[in-house]
């Protein structure tokens, strides 16, 4: 039921991956991110493609489970390689029920975008699988802390979304025992039509505002109490330093980006 | 539908949760309870012991992995409708019961039960008034906001919640958890009212050994998913080592006779209110160890 | 022995549209020294957390003063030292944990004061050692039973080092074993470490482990004194709605049906079994 949605769905190790700043992990994920958009040859793909692979196995992370990943979007994908199988002008080499054509550069479109989007979304997982929710949002906070210059809350953003992370679990475990608490009434959130299960919905999400709200103003007490004033002159517990060993895997992406650059320049 | 039959029954009852995940967990191991018509049960045990997850099959919010559970003689999962019909005769209140609060008023928060069984408005509102008036509610408190009253009175509006339904057995998972001394006693006297005059069936969820003791006629103490002792509360109580080692503490009266005890004097350590321990020590202390 | 927490003619009261001239807290004058351990009971709307959240600013009065350590805590000025001298603990646990990491949690407040990590990593051990939670230190906050939230949210307001800790019933929403660990940490704090303790309960189990006891009854402080002395007024105790431990109504009890005239001030299991012992073996007093 509800219990089983994870999030952030971290999974915690001791690899090379998971030891990494999550700084330098964020920036280098963004820029493989723009890599795959600004690539577009067949040899580029098949180096992401191995550099994606090569760091799901450093990262110690089974394959079965980046796969997982991609399920919730596969329609997307689906969706997407379609289109492009039959809305790319060029050199028709089928013709289907007389008004689909499938052209050569259909072809190569689809696999592109395809392949695209299917190592855009191991990136990100591996991003997400190996660094904690606090230390991605940490990581966060730290990157864009330039922009608390131009008054943009970075601190505050972030610590909502800690919050949130720190309290999502809780209010999910509230809503199933509030559910059940109205279906032993008799409640019924099974059947009816539209209008009637968005009726049934009030008894569920009265009381949960309510608690929302009660926790909010207790913990921003005790948040108080805790002496919490904002961005002052805040320090942190884990400071985040970074290593040789930071340097040199940074140093390693980049070179290899800027090959694979280079080779689609040439091919 | 014989007086005779039990009016809840549970038979090898195993509940695994996120069976096939990593996450996989026990948390009933083939347990076997009966309840009889009229019956006062406090089932007792320490967090995690599955008092939560029995209860919750009693009036089918979960279902057995294996198992059944039957309610006057007939299995509660039969059909969609039977589980339905059961919801109304089994009501179960929850822990903290206040927090599920929604009517704008006290009255429709109440009625809302017996407006999903599909009764017509007079009954209902007979129902509703019937109920707050048994929990001990001011009838001026029926056109407020449930959530501008007191702590003590939310759960009474709560409880009178699913009074309305009129269930034949009352499940109540730790009612008095909260509360102040007061008003401790207050909903314990509620209960034992409604088991009295109604003959409500009572299954009364609790960590106290001393409340179970003084309201119920039998105690079922649960370890790590198991039925683990049954009996009267002076029978449980012989076990006093076996209780605390399960994590429940013993009542205080319980401790200082047991203490005694333990000092050589032969004193009935299975005491369980402060009247039975003075007598007790007056038995002996005229020369007559048996109370 | 200095001064804790002084209260100095305190009133306080709700906006609230229901009962608006009632006062919460009607006069209050008390003064906890410093080291006490202070158990505040009193029947639910007596005003006991109300007064609570006078300790440490949460709430300012509406008349009279309150000094933490001689700092008024009117002056806006003194609001941190105010702070980081008493701090609090809450009912539920699970409201007051801030991440999702228990040592982060724990280093909450220091983070917020600027103090620098690796001090900050020495009193997050220090205060996980404390409340018996070091093991625990990666562990998410979810994950743990109510007890171990409540130590680790005792914890995080012990890595400040306050010289105060005031608990709000910290242990309504726990288990007798919850409950019992909860105790038994604020007792060590008391014991060894000299922190003042305010703890606001209505378990009368609880008050009897304290030094002193205040009932509050409408705002007012109605009895004040050891729960030795306190505990056997039985009478007045139920008239604020509150019962005495069974060890002592049992030592009534025996007093009552036999006429005879045991002291009834047994707080504990092994004072009540002392005191029955002696009067089961040498005779006792005869009426």
């Amino acid at each position: 039921m509800l219990k089983d949605i994870t999030l952030g769905q971290y999974f915690p190790g001791n690899s090379i991956v998971h030891k990494l700043d999550p700084r330098v992990k964020i920036i280098l994920i963004a820029v493989l991110i723009v890599m795959l958009f600004v690539t577009n040859t067949l040899i580029a793909y098949l180096l992401l493609a191995g550099f994606i692979l090569l760091t799901v196995y450093l990262s110690k992370l089974s394959f079965r489970m980046i796969l997982r990943g991609l399920k919730p979007v596969l329609v997307i994908i689906l969706i997407t390689g379609i289109l492009n199988l039959f809305y790319t002008p060029g050199v028709e080499v089928l013709r289907l029920f007389g008004v689909l054509s499938i052209t050569r550069e259909g072809i190569f479109t689809a696999i592109l975008m395809v392949t695209r989007l299917i190592l855009l979304i191991a990136g990100t997982s591996i991003l997400t699988y190996t660094t904690s929710p606090m230390q991605l949002t940490d990581a966060l906070e730290r990157l864009f802390s330039p922009l608390k210059a131009l008054h943009v809350p970075v601190h505050e953003v972030a610590m909502m979304m800690s919050i949130a992370l720190r309290f999502i679990p809780l209010l999910v475990e509230e809503t199933d025992k509030i559910m059940s608490a109205q279906r032993a009434r008799g409640a019924d959130f099974d059947t009816g039509n539209l209008l009637q299960r968005g009726k049934a919905l009030v008894p569920i999400l009265i009381p949960l505002f309510v608690s929302a709200f009660r926790r909010a103003d207790e913990l921003a007490t005790a948040m108080e109490c805790r002496l919490y004033q904002g961005d002052k002159r805040r320090t942190r517990l884990r400071q985040m330093t970074l290593c040789p060993m930071d340097g040199i895997v940074a140093g390693v992406c980049v070179a290899f980006f800027l090959l694979v650059l280079y080779l689609q320049q040439t091919a | 539908m014989s007086e005779n039959t039990p009016i809840l029954q549970v038979k090898n009852l195993t509940h695994i949760y996120s069976a096939g995940t990593p996450f996989e967990h026990k948390a009933l191991d083939n347990v076997n309870l009966t309840v009889e018509r009229g019956e006062f049960v406090a089932l007792i045990g320490h967090t995690g012991s599955g008092k939560s997850t029995l209860i919750q099959h009693l009036n089918g919010l979960l279902r057995p992995t294996r198992g059944t559970v039957l309610f006057d003689g007939r299995d509660i999962f039969e059909s969609k409708a039977r589980l339905r019909t059961v919801r109304f005769h089994v009501g179960l209140l929850f822990q903290y019961p206040e927090y599920q609060l929604f009517g704008e008023t006290v009255e429709e928060d109440v009625a809302f039960g017996p407006g999903n069984m599909g009764l017509d408005n007079y009954e209902i509102n007979r129902r509703v008034e019937n109920s707050l008036r048994l929990v001990g509610l001011p009838s001026d408190v029926a056109s407020r906001s449930p959530f501008d009253l007191s702590g003590g009175q939310k759960r009474r509006v709560a409880i009178a919640g699913v009074l309305a339904m009129e269930p034949d057995v009352l499940i109540l998972d730790e009612p008095t958890a909260g509360l102040d001394p007061r008003a401790h006693d207050e909903i314990l006297e509620l209960i034992r009212r409604l088991h009295r005059k109604r003959g409500t069936t009572i299954i009364l969820v609790t960590h106290s050994m001393d409340d179970a003791a003084r309201m119920a006629d039998r105690l079922c103490v649960m370890k790590k998913g198991a039925l683990f002792l049954t009996g009267k509360p002076e029978e449980i109580f012989q076990h006093a080592d076996a209780l605390e080692q399960s994590g429940l503490a013993l009542p205080q009266v319980t401790q200082v006779m047991q203490e005694l005890a333990r000092r050589g004097i032969a004193v009935n350590p299975a005491c369980y209110t402060v009247e039975q321990a003075a007598q007790a020590i007056l038995a002996y202390r005229k020369g007559d160890p048996l109370c | 022995m200095s001064e804790m927490i002084k209260t100095e003619h305190l009133t306080f009261s709700y906006t609230d549209t229901v009962t608006p001239n009632k006062l919460s807290l009607d006069h209050i004058d008390l003064t906890i020294p410093a080291g006490q351990f202070v158990a505040i009971l009193g029947r639910n709307g007596s005003g006991k957390s109300t007064l609570a959240k006078q300790f440490n600013a949460i709430n300012l009065p509406a008349g009279g003063r309150v000094l933490v350590s001689g700092m008024d805590t009117r002056d806006p000025n003194n609001l941190i030292p105010i702070r980081k001298e008493a701090s609090m603990v809450f009912q539920n646990p699970d409201n007051q944990i801030v991440s999702t990491v228990v040592e982060e949690d724990v280093a909450f407040a220091l983070e917020n004061l600027g103090v620098p990590s690796p001090e900050i990593r020495r009193r997050v051990d220090e205060a996980l050692k404390t409340v018996g939670m070091y093991d625990y230190r990666l562990h998410a906050p979810h994950l743990l039973s109510g007890g171990q939230k409540q130590r680790v949210a005792i914890a995080g307001v012990l890595a400040i080092m306050p010289r105060c800790i005031i608990f709000d019933e910290p242990t309504s929403m726990l288990d007798p074993q919850g409950r019992a660990e909860v105790m038994e940490v604020i007792r060590h704090l008391n014991k060894d470490f000299h922190i003042t303790i305010v703890l606001i309960t209505h378990h009368m189990e609880e008050a009897a482990q304290a030094e002193r006891m205040v009932v509050l009854e409408k705002g007012k402080v109605v009895m004040d004194g050891t729960p030795r002395e306190l505990m056997c007024r039985t009478a007045e105790l139920s008239r604020f709605g509150l019962a005495p431990p069974q060890t002592v109504a049992l030592v009534q009890e025996v007093n009552r049906i036999a006429g005879v005239l045991m002291p009834s001030d047994t707080l504990t299991v092994q004072e009540c079994a002392d005191r029955l012992q002696t009067y089961l073996l040498e005779g006792g007093v005869r009426a």
